[in-house]
C-alpha cells in the first residue's frame, strides 16, 4: 500500500492530438475518500483527462499519480474502478459473463468473484437480467452493469465519465445513491460531468474545467 | 494469466457469433464433397488400369491430396484473416477495449491473448481440415504423402503470419484498411509466386531470372506463397519431384532459409503489433 494522501495527483498534465490541444495544463489533487466533480462543457477535455489517468491515453507532458504510483504502473489499477463515457462492451456476453470477465481481469478469486457479482447485480437491480445478453440491454441497463463492473474489485477510487448521461430519473437516483454509499465507505469518486446540477448534489469539491485547463476549484 | 483470459474471450466470441459453427459446417461440406470426388476418381482409376494400378492410384492420390491441401491452405488463411481482422480495430473503435485496458492488465497481454485465441482456433481448423483430407486419402486408398506433418506445420506458419499481420494492422488501422492491407499482401505474394513459376518456363534466361527475382522479392515482402510451395513440395510424390513441375509447386522450391526467414518474420510482426498497441491512445 502506498502512503500517499492523494487518490489522484497530477502536475501540468497535457495532451495534444496533432495540433489540437485537448488538455492544456491539468494540475489537481483528489484526496482519498473524497467525491470530486470534474465539471466542464463538452469538449473541455474531461474524457481525455480521465483517459490519461487510466493509461488509455498517453500524456504529451506533465505527470500524474494514483495513490502515489505513476500512471503507467498497471498494478495501481487493481485499486481503481472505471466507467467509460460511451459504455460499449462485448455485447455478445451475458450480464453475468460480462462481470465474470472483468472479475477475471481484476484477478479476483473465483468464489469471491461469484459472491461479489451476485451482490453487485442486486445493487444495480439487474439480478433478473443476469442471463440476458448485453445486446438485449437497454441503455440504462448497460450503464448500470457498467457501474457494477467498476465496483467489482472494491476499489479505493472510482472514476465515472458522465455516469448519468442517458439515464432516466430512476437511474440517476440509483447512481447518486451508489456514490453516497461509496463516500460513506471512504472510497474516492471522480465524476466527469457537464451538468452542474449533477455534481452539486453528490460532490464534496468541484473543479471547473474549460479548454483543457482548471479554472477554479471550489468546495460545495 | 490475463492473456489466457483474453484468449478464452476470443474463443468464446467466435463461438457465440457462430463463426466456429459456420467454419466447421463449411469445412465438413468441403470434406464430404472432396471425399466423394476422390472416391469416384479412384474408382475410375482402379477399373482402368491393370499392371500399374497401384502406381497410378498413388500418383492420382498424390495429385488430389495436393489439390485438397491447396484448398485447405486457402481456407485456413481466409478464416484466420476474416476472424481476426477487426478484433483490435473494432474494439478500439467501439470503445469496448477501454474497460479492459483500464484493468490491472498490460497491453501486451491483450495482444498476446488475442493471438493465442486465434492461433488455437486456426490450429484446430487446420488439423480438422488438413487432417480430414489426409485421412480421406489414407482410408480410401491407403496412401500417405511423404511428409504430411512438415506440410501442416508450414501451412500453420503461413496462417500464423497472416494472423500477426492482421493484429498489427488492427492495432494501427481501421478494420477496412486492415482488410485491404492483409489481403493485399496475400495477393502480392500469390501473384509473385505465379510470375516466378510461369517465368521458369520461359526460354529466355534473362526473363527467367527476372521472374525469379520477382518471386524472391515478393516472398520477402510476404512469405505466404513461398510457404505453400514448400508445403506442397513436402507432400508431393518423389516422381513429381523428379519431373519438377506441377500446378502446385515450383521447379525451385523454397529453401530452409526461407522457412527460417518466415519464422523471424512472424516474430517481428508479432512484436511490432504489441509495440504498436502499447504505444497508441485508445
Ligand atoms: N483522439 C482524438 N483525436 C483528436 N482530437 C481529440 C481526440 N480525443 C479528443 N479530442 C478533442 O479533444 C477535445 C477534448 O475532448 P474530450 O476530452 O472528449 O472532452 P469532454 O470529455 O470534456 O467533452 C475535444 O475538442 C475533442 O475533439
Ligand atoms: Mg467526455
Amino acid at each position: 500500500m502506498s502512503q500517499s494522501a492523494f487518490a489522484i495527483e497530477t502536475r501540468n498534465l497535457r495532451k495534444v492530438f496533432g495540433d489540437k490541444v485537448a488538455v492544456s495544463n491539468l494540475t489537481l489533487s483528489v484526496e482519498r475518500g473524497e467525491v470530486f466533480g470534474f465539471l466542464g462543457p463538452n469538449g473541455a477535455g474531461k474524457t481525455t483527462s480521465v483517459k490519461m489517468l487510466l493509461n488509455l491515453v498517453f500524456p504529451s507532458g506533465g505527470e500524474g499519480y494514483l495513490f502515489g504510483q505513476p500512471l503507467n504502473d498497471p498494478s495501481i489499477r487493481s485499486r481503481v474502478g472505471f466507467l467509460p463515457e460511451h459504455f460499449r462492451f462485448h455485447d455478445w456476453l451475458r450480464g453475468d459473463e460480462f462481470l465474470q470477465l472483468h472479475a477475471d481481469l481484476y484477478r479476483l478469486p473465483r468464489l469471491q468473484a461469484r459472491r461479489r457479482i451476485g451482490e453487485l447485480l442486486e445493487l444495480v437491480g439487474l439480478t433478473a437480467h443476469a442471463s440476458k445478453k448485453l445486446r438485449e440491454y437497454s441503455k440504462g441497463m448497460l450503464q448500470r452493469i457498467g457501474l457494477a463492473q467498476a465496483l467489482l474489485n472494491q476499489p479505493e477510487l472510482v472514476i465515472l465519465d458522465e455516469p448519468t448521461s442517458g439515464l432516466d430519473p430512476v437511474g440517476r437516483r440509483l447512481v447518486r445513491d451508489i456514490i453516497r454509499d461509496l463516500r460513506q465507505r471512504g472510497v474516492a469518486v471522480f465524476i466527469n460531468s457537464h451538468l452542474l446540477s449533477e455534481v452539486e448534489i453528490t460532490c464534496d469539491r468541484v473543479a471547473f474545467i474549460k479548454h483543457g485547463e482548471v479554472i477554479r476549484v471550489s468546495l460545495l | 494469466m490475463n492473456s489466457i483470459t483474453i484468449a478464452k474471450l476470443t474463443f468464446r466470441e467466435a463461438a457465440r457469433r457462430k463463426i466456429l459453427l459456420a467454419a466447421l459446417l463449411l469445412g465438413m461440406l468441403f470434406l464430404v464433397i472432396y471425399g466423394l470426388g476422390y472416391h469416384f476418381i479412384i474408382l475410375d482409376v482402379t477399373e482402368g488400369f491393370g499392371e500399374e494400378r497401384k502406381f497410378m492410384i498413388n500418383q492420382v492420390s498424390n495429385f488430389l491430396l495436393m489439390a485438397g491441401m491447396y484448398v485447405v491452405n486457402m481456407l485456413t488463411a481466409m478464416m484466420t484473416v476474416l476472424t481476426s481482422v477487426d478484433t483490435l480495430s473494432g474494439e478500439i473503435q467501439s470503445g469496448a477495449i477501454q474497460t479492459v485496458v483500464a484493468k490491472p492488465v498490460r497491453r501486451w497481454e491483450i495482444v498476446a491473448g488475442k493471438w493465442l485465441g486465434f492461433a488455437a482456433m486456426l490450429t484446430l481448423y487446420l488439423l480438422f481440415m488438413g487432417g480430414g483430407v489426409m485421412a480421406i486419402v489414407y482410408f480410401r486408398s491407403n496412401y500417405t504423402a511423404p511428409h504430411p506433418l512438415q506440410a501442416l506445420a508450414l501451412m500453420w506458419l503461413n496462417a500464423a503470419i497472416l494472423l500477426s499481420i492482421s493484429l498489427l494492422g488492427g492495432a494501427s488501422l481501421s478494420t477496412l484498411a486492415n482488410g485491404v492491407l492483409v489481403f493485399g499482401l496475400f495477393g502480392v505474394a500469390f501473384i509473385g509466386g505465379w510470375i516466378e513459376q510461369i517465368g521458369a518456363f520461359m526460354p529466355d534466361p534473362a526473363t527467367n531470372q527476372t521472374a525469379m527475382n520477382i518471386g524472391v522479392i515478393t516472398s520477402l515482402i510476404m512469405p505466404s506463397e513461398a510457404l505453400w510451395k514448400r508445403a506442397a513440395f513436402e507432400i508431393q510424390s518423389p516422381l513429381l519431384t523428379a519431373i519438377g513441375d506441377t500446378p502446385f509447386t515450383a521447379r525451385y522450391y523454397p529453401s530452409d532459409v526461407m522457412i527460417l526467414y518466415s519464422v523471424i518474420y512472424l516474430l517481428v510482426v508479432f512484436v511490432l503489433s504489441i509495440r504498436r498497441f502499447s504505444q497508441r491512445d485508445l
